[in-house]
């Protein structure tokens, strides 16, 4: 063989940087992905891009012959809804508070109830259960107990409260809806949160807290100083997930209506709990404007996205890191 | 040996491609669906009168489990060698998607409110022909809210059953407590007097109220369109273009006097609602009386251990706006289309005949769950009991003494965001976030936009 064919064999062999081998492993690499990656792509990356091209059409969800493009007109409208003070902007300011008062709430609680149950109580292992509980009943069924707790007529609060001051009748569902909600919320968030603070209380260096108490520090000299700078990374990845939960919030206002089960897909919790995802899901199946809901919820998207990031960058002056996040 | 690997390689990604595409795609089956074994033959569910069909033939039918049981599928294709029925969960994207793919569809349950989009679009099968041969469907033989299916000349296709939607239904008891004599039956009692004994009929409890005077149900448009109606008037503009809700003194004053009624909480509202529907709330007590329809009847019939008991209730026509005349329509009508994009529109017709107007049609008619479309079926409507007897006479005095015109159907708009609308702003009203006025002039407003919104879509 002479050296000019050596020299093509090798050059084949080599196409764009791998070696006949290389291909070989990258094809396996491609064959072992392809189950998710075509799953990926038909029901995430289509249907995101069908969405994202459905807000810019006057679709109604039947009338796939004669949709027409109009261009940004359903942004135009979402955008003239929040500065008008329209139902969108109302619906987008409920959310808003329900994210300011459930995430705190939700934060400070699970941290307080990790921490007591990261001592070396009696029974922690039962409380860490208890507490654990309401994080793996499903939500519908979840919402149903609390349905059933605050119902105004045949509610168990009301009636355990009857007991105590006699004539005593609260409409909780109808008067307080965003109090219900807000309580659910904490009720069913707390115990997966415990968790993780739970995973991170226990993964503060022993030595760190054996130092500072021969030191004379005192317990909450110990949280402040250690303690809670170490559970910062833990706080912000509550925050990131707590803001994304409650601005998505959806299921559980529209279970908790009053007459969910009688009006069906025309459900219409009471105002209170108008959340920004009740607005879409109003205008997208009530109102059959498939195109305007669509351009809700990417408005909702970018909305999600530009608070994250903020959050993102922000952090580098709260959150502490072990590592420089910006060193690669 | 390299070679081999990457045919290997290829043929197991084009494998993985084939069985990925075969999950993700919506195959049709290729087999015609397992024939479940022949029900016991009962009377009413008997298919012997539909003629046997020669050629093998598979229908594909749209229609909630509720309305077409799979004892009417059996008996049917026990009596029809041949034919195969596959039921399909009713869905309005479904249903368009279908359409417009090609998809094998050839009956569809909807509304009669639903015929002229249908029609507009050429989804459905103008079935003139087939009602003019039919020894079975005759035209002087049908109720006149068939009229919800008929469409610019044609005639797309025919409830099931029927009722007059608004009839009145008051407690004879809770009259009585209340100090109300009640007048004869058939008598025309008006919004103004129903509203007053409503007032005097609820009953509150340490601010719980333990009974309301009347259960509204809530058919908030319809019942505008009816009250207009004693006037010759109607809720939208000849084109539809328009609703007119604010500038209408009349139905300013109704919506006025629902409201107040919420406030005085003699009627359920969105701050004391219903926990269940009209019949429960009847027969247990928490409602002194309702408007609602002769389906109350199929409720009534089969309770349990009522509080209060059917014979308690009177039935009297729809309540009148002026005290002259009312109206009591059927405001829609559940019935049946056939598509027009069927290849199988003779085989269609034989079934959407045999459910119209056979045993299933005459077992609807014996239950009594709302009135059959046929008036050659009335005959077995259940009427063993006295008030079942009162309830049929009052309806066959509402048929010939009050306004049975089928109210007219926005085909712009769905009447859920008049309701919902409505609902949302009666909230804000009894929680004194804004005056009657506003409401009514936010509920003017929201309509006309989505009617705008539809006839924009609509171009």
């Amino acid at each position: 063989m002479s050296a000019d064919t050596q020299t093509t064999l090798r050059t084949k062999r080599k196409f764009l940087g791998l070696s006949g081998f290389g291909w070989m492993r990258a094809s396996w690499f491609y064959v072992f992905i392809a189950p998710w990656f075509l799953g990926f792509l038909a029901f995430t990356v289509i249907p995101v891009a069908v969405g994202m091209l459905m807000s810019f059409t006057n679709f109604t969800g039947t009338n796939f012959d004669t949709y027409k493009f109009i261009g940004l007109a359903n942004y135009s409208e979402a955008f003239g809804e929040f500065f008008t003070d329209g139902i969108a902007w109302y619906a987008l300011s409920r959310t808003g508070l329900f994210a300011i008062v459930t995430i705190p709430i939700n934060i400070v609680l699970s941290l307080l109830i990790a921490i007591l149950l990261t001592r070396n109580i009696r029974g922690k292992g039962f409380f860490r259960t208890l507490f654990y509980i309401p994080s793996i009943i499903p939500v519908v069924a979840s919402v149903w107990i609390w349905k059933a707790l605050m119902d105004n007529n045949y509610g168990v609060v009301n009636a355990v409260l009857n007991e105590i001051v006699p004539n005593t009748y609260i409409r909780w569902l109808t008067e307080y809806p965003f109090h219900v909600l807000v309580m659910w919320s904490v009720w069913a968030g707390v115990g997966g949160a415990v968790i993780i603070f739970m995973a991170g209380i226990q993964g503060v260096p022993a030595e760190l807290e054996e130092a500072a108490r021969i030191d004379g520090a005192n317990n909450f000299q110990m949280f402040r100083n250690i303690t809670a700078p170490l559970l910062t990374p833990v706080i912000f990845y509550q925050f990131i997930v707590g803001i994304i939960g409650s601005l998505q919030i959806l299921t559980q206002p529209l279970l908790l209506a009053p007459r969910a089960v009688q009006a069906g897909i025309a459900t219409l919790p009471p105002r209170e709990n108008y959340m920004f995802m009740i607005h879409i899901y109003q205008e997208s199946f009530v109102r059959q404007r498939y195109g305007y809901g669509s351009s809700l919820l990417w408005i909702l998207f970018f909305f999600i996205l530009i608070l994250t990031i903020v959050m993102t960058y922000t952090s580098k002056y709260w959150v502490y890191y072990e590592v420089n996040p910006e060193d690669k | 040996m390299k070679k081999s690997s990457s045919w290997r390689v290829f043929a197991m990604v084009a494998l993985l491609a084939i069985l990925l595409t075969a999950c993700g795609g919506n195959a049709a089956p290729t087999a015609a669906p397992e024939q479940p074994a022949a029900p016991a033959a009962t009377e009413a569910t008997a298919a012997t009168e539909a003629p046997a069909v020669a050629e093998p033939v598979k229908l594909v039918v749209m229609a909630g489990e509720d309305e077409l049981s799979q004892d009417i599928i059996d008996a049917y294709v026990a009596a029809n060698p041949g034919v195969t029925i596959e039921r399909i969960d009713p869905d309005a994207t479904k249903l368009a998607a279908m359409i417009v793919a090609g998809e094998q569809l050839d009956v569809i349950a909807g509304s009669g409110a639903d015929t002229s989009a249908y029609a507009d679009r050429g989804w459905v099968l103008d079935l003139t022909p087939y009602f003019a041969k039919s020894e079975l469907l005759k035209a002087d033989d049908m109720v006149p809210s068939v009229e919800y299916f008929r469409y610019k000349g044609g005639w797309y296709g025919m409830n099931k059953d029927w009722s007059p939607d608004q009839s009145f239904f008051i407690s004879k008891t809770a009259a009585a407590e209340a100090g109300i004599e009640l007048p004869p039956a058939q008598t025309i009692i008006t919004w103004a007097q129903a509203a007053d004994w409503a007032r005097k009929m609820t009953k509150s409890e340490g601010g719980r109220v333990t009974r309301v005077g009347m259960a509204y149900s809530d058919y908030w448009d319809g019942t505008v369109q009816t009250i207009l109606m004693e006037n010759g008037e109607d809720l939208y503009s000849e084109d539809f273009s328009k609703a007119n809700i604010k500038d209408n003194p009349t139905v300013v004053a109704f919506l006025t006097l629902m409201a107040e009624l919420a406030k005085d909480n003699a009627i359920f509202n969105p701050l004391n609602p219903s926990p269940e529907w009209v019949v429960p709330d009847l027969l247990n007590g928490r409602a002194a009386s309702a408007d609602n329809g002769y389906w109350i009847q199929g409720g009534f019939h089969d309770a349990e251990n009522p509080v209060v008991a059917p014979a308690d209730y009177v039935m009297y026509p729809a309540l009148s706006w002026g005290g002259k005349v009312t109206a009591n329509p059927a405001l829609g009508g559940a019935g049946w289309f056939i598509s027009a994009k069927t290849e199988n529109a003779d085989a269609a017709w034989k079934f959407f005949e045999y459910y119209m107007g056979g045993a299933p049609a005459l077992n609807r008619a014996q239950i009594g769950w709302g009135l059959p479309a046929l008036k050659s079926l009335y005959a077995e409507i259940p009427a063993t009991e006295e008030w079942q007897k009162q309830y049929i006479e009052n309806v066959q005095w509402e048929q010939a003494n009050t306004i049975q015109t089928p109210r007219r159907i926005n085909p712009y708009y769905s009447t859920g965001v008049f309701n919902t609308t409505w609902q949302a702003n009666l909230e804000r009203y009894l929680k004194g976030e804004i005056t009657i006025e506003e409401a009514i002039a936010n509920l003017d407003a929201e309509v006309n936009k989505a009617i705008a919104d539809g006839i924009a879509v609509a171009k």
